[in-house]
């Protein structure tokens, strides 16, 4: 293609000029076929020729699929939404047993355990308001350097706030930790990312620490960042084992496969989640492999000898080959 | 063009228009083991789920159980195509928690290496995924310029794929003789080698029609689906690790951070391709500057014991921010090690970016997230 160089234009001026032209020619040809709006996704390869007439006169292949496109959305954006009633399964999930009917099963298996241990799940709520009197965070000595941030205008924001539900917060190696009661995680989490002196828009992690040997033995670890002023803090909740915990994908849908992770590997049981199911691993895996007393070496279970077609040798078996004496 | 029979568009004749599809685990243009349901009104995508795992190899089980200086090879592994910028996410994290000093020389290195590692994986994409919507050409251009920056990581670290030179505290060996001159010949060659995949791409009809209006996501959606990377940048998100937490030395740097607009594919291609050109000058600032000195911390210890207590690291991997959430308890091996993978994040956004488009952009959006399956999966 001839290229008309324009004299004082650097090569940077140049191609931004012809990327314009380039945008603004495809644009001209989207007006052409009569593209109704930039929000609506269209495929600008489909010529006018391609189109049918619309001639028929209820709705046209070309509304339907608009309506559907929308119906998608909306849907998602439903299943977005906390409290939803949890969405339908899958449609591929097949078998006896749903998805959905499996998680309720499991979550009410979980907390029969709570309870069979003595802590009753229901009044989980009183205990942790008191939480404070344990150290959040172990220090013991030697330990990595940490200061504390009890002027920070942050955390001081957040204690106004909350009060008790913050139940302590320090900087380690410079990084600014607050632990709040797992009841108030999600108001803590939207003050956070509403709050125009925070700010943290952008959640970049969800995950979880297994400490067996605590009383509160999961601790569910949320990693904030603001975008505009690129600082960080980390939120964490403690639970007891077999406690669930509110769903963060309402504030960011991000955490909706970040949850799943979590939930498939601790077994972690986020309230209110549009869609937990195991992420990672196959959708009967038994056990949740991050937790403490998962072993690491290889053991044989039920999901290996079904599905990787393991065959038992005979403890008498031959091996001599066909062809040897 | 053929011109469609209008009876066969009545669409009476096709009322069981919804279908599933099954996209993958081996399908060439899933970059690797993604399985993709789609379920579809015709041709066009109305809703999807993503199957991942099929990689998966439980790295973070198995770092609980190896001490601190056995891990760093599982990061080469993560992201395969970028492995030295996996090794110095970690490495630095447990430098610290441990509060380590590495010396300039070394953090002018890494970013050498971790910016040739970035064009690397940068050209790859690019070939990949002009690959998958048909520009067969740029394939063989890309992979051209792909190998000489192999050449020097293999004349460097030994590795080409696995690229294994940082170590806690440092590098393991200082340059080879003709380093720089080879990093340098490299360079002067690359502006010239980028004119030409753009001046094959950005004005073609057929990439603009592939590209262009496809897989758009607004900055706001972007934040609020946790992408990072240039898949956000693309979206008009000024928002680069290395210029928000400038880790190793990046400070020391002048460049510019490439913000698309509209947020498409078109604008992503843009941002990667102006982001080979920053990283070029990155390098070539390092060259200049790289002071003399040891490449090894002193006073490492032999037995890498981090004091209790814990850290979240992050840098700019080509494909987004990852992270590293580091647990200590005060032994040789980590307690817990997390790490933040931005291709399972960015993967998430597939779904609101491919409904309501065609089974062919399907394959331009994964393309253009630029996932690799070995740090999905882990």
């Amino acid at each position: 293609m001839a290229d008309e160089t324009r004299p004082n234009e650097t090569p940077e001026e140049r191609r931004k000029r012809r990327i314009e032209e380039a945008r603004a020619k495809l644009k001209s040809q989207n007006a052409a076929e009569g593209t109704p709006s930039e929000s609506t996704p269209s495929t600008p390869t489909e010529s006018a020729a391609a189109t049918p007439p619309a001639a028929s006169g209820e709705e046209t292949v070309e509304e339907r699929r608009a309506r559907r496109i929308a119906e998608a959305r909306e849907k998602l954006k439903s299943q977005q939404a906390e409290g939803a009633p949890a969405a339908a399964p899958p449609a591929a999930a097949s078998g006896e047993e749903t998805v959905e009917e499996r998680r309720a099963r499991r979550i009410a298996e979980a907390r029969a355990k709570v309870k069979g241990t003595g802590a009753p799940a229901e009044a989980a709520a009183q205990p942790v308001a008191q939480a404070p009197a344990a150290p959040a965070v172990k220090k013991p000595k030697g330990g990595a350097e940490t200061s504390d941030v009890g002027d920070d205008p942050l955390i001081r924001a957040l204690r106004e706030r909350f009060g008790d539900s913050i139940v302590s917060a320090i900087a380690m190696v410079g990084q600014r930790i607050v632990v709040v009661t797992k009841d108030s995680s999600t108001e803590v989490l939207e003050f956070l990312r509403d709050d125009p002196a925070a700010g943290f828009d952008l959640l970049l992690d969800v995950t979880a620490v297994h400490r067996p040997e605590e009383e509160r033995q999961f601790e569910i670890v949320y990693q904030l960042v603001s975008t505009t002023t690129c600082a960080r803090l980390r939120v964490k909740a403690l639970l007891v084992d077999g406690e669930s915990i509110r769903t963060a994908t309402a504030l960011w849908p991000t955490a909706n496969w970040l949850e799943r992770e979590c939930y498939d590997m601790f077994g972690i049981v986020f309230d209110g989640h549009p869609d937990l199911r195991r992420i990672l691993l196959p959708e009967d895996w038994e056990g949740h492999p991050l937790r403490k007393e998962y072993p690491v070496e290889f053991r044989e279970n039920r999901w290996v000898r079904e599905h990787l077609n393991i065959v038992e040798i005979p403890a008498d078996a031959d091996f001599t080959g066909k062809f040897e004496a | 063009m053929h011109k469609t029979d209008i009876a066969l568009t009545d669409t009476s004749l096709f009322d069981a228009q919804e279908m599933v599809l099954n996209m993958g685990p081996q399908h060439p243009s899933t970059h690797g083991v993604l399985r993709v349901l789609l379920k579809l009104d015709g041709e066009t995508v109305i809703d999807l789920d993503c199957d991942v795992g099929y990689l998966h190899r439980g790295v973070e089980k198995i770092c609980e159980h190896d001490q601190y200086p056995m891990i760093t090879p599982y990061f080469d592994r993560l992201d395969y195509v970028a492995a030295v910028n996996g090794d110095l996410v970690y490495v630095e994290a447990v430098e610290k928690l441990m509060g380590i000093e590495v010396p300039r020389r070394a953090q002018y290195l890494r970013v050498i290496l971790a910016e040739l590692q970035r064009i690397a994986s940068h050209l790859l994409w690019l070939a990949t995924h002009a690959l998958d919507i048909g520009a067969a050409t740029i394939f063989l251009y890309a992979f051209r310029e792909r190998e000489e920056i192999l050449k020097i990581l293999e004349n460097f670290i030994g590795a080409r794929l696995t690229a294994h030179a940082f170590r806690i505290g440092g590098l393991e060996w200082d340059v080879y003789p003709e380093f720089e001159k080879h990093v340098r010949d490299f360079m002067a060659m690359l502006p010239g080698r980028v004119d030409e995949y753009e001046t094959i791409l950005n004005e073609n009809r057929i990439w603009l029609g592939r590209t262009v209006g496809i897989g758009i996501l607004s900055g706001a959606e972007a934040v609020a689906i946790g992408l990072t990377g240039p898949v956000l940048r693309g979206s008009g998100v000024n928002y680069d690790v290395r210029r928000a937490a400038p880790y190793s030395s990046y400070g020391d740097f002048d460049f510019v951070i490439p913000i698309g607009e509209s947020g498409d594919t078109y604008d992503r291609y843009l941002c990667r391709m102006a982001e080979i050109r920053q990283s070029r000058l990155i390098v070539l600032q390092a060259l200049d500057g790289l002071p003399e000195g040891p490449h090894m911390a002193e006073r490492v210890p032999k037995v890498i014991k981090p004091p209790a207590g814990e850290v979240f690291h992050t840098n700019e991997s080509p494909k987004g921010e990852i992270g590293v959430y580091l647990v200590s308890d005060g032994t040789n091996k980590p307690y817990r090690l997390h790490i933040r993978p931005p291709c399972f994040v960015n993967l998430q956004a597939l779904k609101q970016m491919a409904i309501g488009h065609l089974v062919a952009d399907v394959v331009a959006i994964i393309g253009t997230i630029d996932i690799v399956l070995g740090e999905v999966d882990r």
